[in-house]
């Protein structure tokens, strides 16, 4: 009768320490979080479906809107728990000629906004607005912007630039050692480690 | 000991009965005229320019010839099934840049499906054209296949002689209103020139 009863009084302590250590784990989300003011600026226009870029040998490269398969909604809002809601804006382009595959990606989160690009879906950078930390593998990386670029004499406004010289060596052959990319139109030039330039026209 | 060997016997019928034999019905092999419809070889390089003047290499990375088997669908029950057995030719080429990879496979296609009499030819796997061909592998020349012979092509400086030239038939992901490759124009000394819908071309460079 003894051990039954020690059993009982041990199963139910378990049961209050289990329930006191889960319930200690913060509090339940709740919130609509959206793209920072900041990062708001970068969200590019949905409307345009392909552009033409022409490289430094006069050969047109044609980027079409990827939709089929990646963030064929371009904005939306993704369920975290039952009450907090993160915002999310995805572009993605293909390319006819040299099968590029390009990703624009902004991720609202709790206290900052998040940006990933990716090329060919083998390079991929991270940068937090809020953080302003930079993440890529497998090296190093730059990140600026700045307020205006002019490209085949026309000026761009809210520039953002990618640079992977730091670690030209380990980036795919195909990935562009630099990046440029405005507010609204999104890629707008971009520079190959074989030292082609592509410009939109 | 009899019946041990009884048992023996009696236990290798049924295992060997429980394998599967599937039945080659036919053979199609691809014969030497239908291999010369691509007539590149491995590690071979040709130079191309395009339009505006930039010259590059395509290198031959692949060239092979396998058989394949096609076995119908079948949804179960599936044992000793007839299937016929097939020769694909398959040819690669590919430049560093631009970008291309060349894909030309005879007696079937980039999937080893079976394709009686085509030649198929893709860019990237993105851009496709088949090219069916008669018992002499020559082209043929209707508005069912829609490939056109041209006595004579000039490209460059160079006259080319029985000259096809077919339209692409499909581009992955991409409508009419993109820019794409537009056709091609081949003869026995193989592509001759990719035409882009902006009127750029790649041409054999001579």
């Amino acid at each position: 009768m003894k051990h039954i009863q020690l059993r009982i009084n041990i199963l139910v302590f378990s049961f209050v320490a289990s329930v006191l250590i889960f319930s200690s784990c913060g509090d339940y989300l709740e919130g609509t979080y959206k793209i920072s003011g900041e990062a708001l600026k970068y969200k590019t226009d949905t409307t345009v479906f392909s552009f033409q870029m022409i490289d430094s040998y006069g050969i047109t490269e044609e980027f079409y809107m990827d939709t089929h398969t990646w963030y064929v909604t371009h904005d939306y809002f993704s369920e975290w728990g039952e009450k907090a809601f993160y915002e999310t804006f995805g572009i993605a382009y293909g390319s006819v000629v040299n099968d590029y595959f390009f990703m624009f990606v902004m991720r609202a989160q709790e206290t900052s906004t998040e940006l990933e690009v990716e090329w060919n879906q083998k390079d991929l950078m991270s940068y937090d607005f809020g953080t302003r930390v930079m993440e890529f593998e497998p090296g190093g990386m730059n990140i600026s912007f700045y307020d205006t670029l002019q490209v085949r004499g026309v000026t761009y406004h809210d520039i953002i630039e990618i640079d992977y010289s730091a670690s030209r060596n380990e980036i795919d052959k195909n990935t562009p050692v630099k990046t440029w990319i405005a507010g609204k139109e999104g890629l707008i030039k971009f520079e190959r480690k074989d030292g082609v330039v592509s410009e939109r026209l | 000991m009899k019946n041990n060997i009884f048992i023996i016997l009696i236990l290798g019928a049924v295992l060997y009965s429980c394998k599967d034999h599937p039945v080659e019905i036919a053979r199609f092999e691809l014969g030497e005229a239908e291999q010369n419809l691509v007539p590149y070889h491995s590690g071979q390089q040709i130079d191309f320019i395009h339009s505006n003047g930039y010259e590059f290499t395509f290198n031959v990375t692949q060239e092979s010839l396998e058989w394949f088997k096609h076995f119908d669908f079948c949804e179960w029950g599936c044992r000793n099934q007839e299937y016929f057995s097939y020769q694909v030719k398959t040819v690669i080429m590919e430049s560093d840049y631009p970008v291309l990879s060349l894909r030309f496979c005879v007696g079937g296609d980039a999937w080893q499906e079976y394709y009686d009499n085509v030649l198929n030819f893709d860019i990237n796997q993105r851009h496709f054209i088949s090219m069916p061909y008669n018992s002499q592998a020559e082209f043929i020349c209707d508005t069912l296949t829609g490939i056109v012979v041209y006595d004579t092509v000039l490209i460059g400086t160079t006259e080319y002689y029985n000259v096809y030239e077919k339209a692409f038939d499909s581009s992955f992901f991409i409508d009419s209103t993109n820019m794409a490759p537009k056709s091609i124009l081949y003869n026995s000394q193989g592509l001759l020139q990719i035409k882009m819908s902006n009127d750029e071309t790649y041409s054999v460079k001579n």
